[in-house]
């Protein structure tokens, strides 16, 4: 068997993980956990790369952080720091359950959010939940670090802007949820063996005089990409968190969507029978969490 | 080839290795600590788990440089000479064995938890150990020979469910002694008894 890759680089800095992948111009890959590529790569469905640049022990990325306006956090969190910590578990709820569902246990205890949302792929559990918070990016290149939204971020399954050969996606932040704001993520699945999702759902909102003020709604897979749902929060904003328009929301989703069947997952029509089933239910339990009245 | 620096089962190691190495390869091949099973090597079944700095991961998708520098436990390291961890001990008297090959690695998922609940200055509770275990996988056991032998190895009183514990009927046998670790050097081996 030939090695998947010849160097394994794991840098303090990120501007040494930037050096490294300049020096190797291309040919030179970035992970995170690697709990994805590397699983690719173990069954022979990568090319081989000259170097992995693992990006989970850069000093200072390795930590959730909070500064005035958002919580922050560094690409070499793992999903299972992201489950237990208390900021998220209370103020990006949705979040810490998208991460808990992510794998195995162990593999929790390796991958990162960060590689999830790197890795574009349009079912990515933690993707979706930081898609419904309105989350963002930081990406690091050898001209500079710039912000952009994570629903940006995508071009297609498995394709980001982000140049995966030459950037770094450095950290992730989103805004806490306030006292009248609410998130909830769900994610149907077969119970045991393949761990992809057949649909999962993550819904942010916020509450005021029992309207619905704002919301965010991120769901996969639903298409290429990570949906991040602006008709169905357009929806939802101005009405009364109420069952009537949940119900209503999961309908818009599905004059917005073009369901696929799966040989392995599901049925178009199971799917579709799902979000029907399960976006009411989040939105209820997100509009609960926001204080909402029953 | 390149320097990997790592502590396993408390012994500092120094070797030269390719940087394309799996931790599974390197402990099994260059260590021959072959105590680490690798079953579906694509992250799924947990039973080449390993504690990497007192974390359970999958060592079979697990970059041996990832571990630079990184203390390691392996299932070869918690029996002490002839005195088993109570975890092994607890797996045998439970009968949570039996074709062995996913038991390195239930163990050593085991042993994460326990030492996590332990920091946590908590009793393990069955829901935690359904938690750890929820992706290793047991085709043998059913699993909850394996939770019994888990709560009884963080000290809680646990029956074993053997056949003298099933309902009356049950054409069980009596087990008047917990079942001990054999040793072929210190007992008759089979063939002694055969001639």
């Amino acid at each position: 068997m030939t090695a998947a890759w010849n160097n394994y680089y794991v840098p303090d800095t990120v501007a040494d993980a930037l050096a490294i992948l300049q020096r190797y111009d291309g040919r030179a890959r970035v992970v995170g956990g690697g709990t994805d590529l590397l699983v690719e790569s173990r069954r022979g469905l990568r090319r081989p790369f000259e170097a992995i640049v693992d990006a989970s022990r850069i000093s200072g990325l390795t930590a959730i952080a909070e500064d005035a306006d958002y919580i922050v956090i560094g690409c070499g969190v793992t999903h299972t720091t992201i489950v237990n910590d208390e900021r998220i578990i209370r103020s990006g709820t949705c979040l810490s359950e998208s991460c808990g569902v992510i794998g195995g246990p162990q593999v929790r205890n390796t991958g990162t959010l960060a590689g999830n949302v790197a890795h574009a792929l349009p079912a990515g559990d933690g993707t979706i939940g930081l898609l419904a918070l309105g989350g963002e990016v930081e990406i690091a290149s050898t001209t500079g670090t710039r912000w952009m939204p994570a629903k940006d971020t995508f071009k297609g399954p498995g394709h980001s802007v982000i140049d995966r050969q030459r950037e770094i996606l450095t950290r992730l932040r989103f805004k806490p949820t306030s006292a009248n704001e609410g998130s909830a993520f769900h994610r149907v699945m077969r119970p045991q063996g393949l761990c992809l999702p057949i649909i999962s759902m993550a819904a942010r909102l916020q509450i005021k005089d029992n309207i619905i003020r704002s919301a965010g709604i991120g769901m996969g897979p639903v298409g290429p990409v990570p949906w991040f749902a602006v008709p169905v929060a357009d929806a939802l904003v101005g009405a009364p968190p109420i069952e009537k328009h949940f119900e209503r929301a999961a309908e818009v989703a599905l004059d917005n969507i073009s369901l696929r069947t799966s040989k392995y997952r599901a049925t178009e029509e199971y799917r579709a029978a799902m979000i029907r089933a399960y976006l009411p239910i989040i939105l209820a339990i997100a509009a609960q969490r926001a204080g909402a009245k029953q | 080839m390149s320097r990997l620096q790592m502590t396993v089962n408390g012994a500092p190691i120094d070797i030269d290795v390719e940087e394309s190495r799996y931790l599974s390869d390197v402990l099994r091949k260059d260590l021959q600590l072959t105590g680490t099973k690798v079953g579906c090597a694509e992250a799924e079944c947990g039973i080449c788990t390993v504690l990497v700095n007192g974390t359970p991961v999958v060592s079979c998708v697990y970059p041996a440089f990832k571990a630079q520098g990184a203390d390691v436990e392996t299932i070869e390291g918690l029996s002490d000479g002839d005195s088993l961890h109570p975890l092994q001990q607890a797996f045998l008297d439970h009968g949570a064995v039996q074709c062995g090959i996913c038991t390195p690695g239930l163990i050593m998922t085991a042993k994460g938890l326990l030492d996590r609940v332990a920091l946590e200055e908590r009793d393990v509770t069955e829901a935690d150990i359904r938690i750890a275990l929820k992706d290793s996988y047991c085709r043998c056991t059913g699993y909850q020979s394996v939770i019994n032998a888990i709560l009884q190895a963080s000290g809680q009183n646990v029956p074993p469910y053997l056949p003298e514990t099933r309902a009356p009927g049950w054409p069980g046998r009596k087990r008047t002694s917990p079942i001990t670790r054999t040793r072929l050097s210190s007992s008759p081996s089979w063939w002694t008894c055969v001639k």
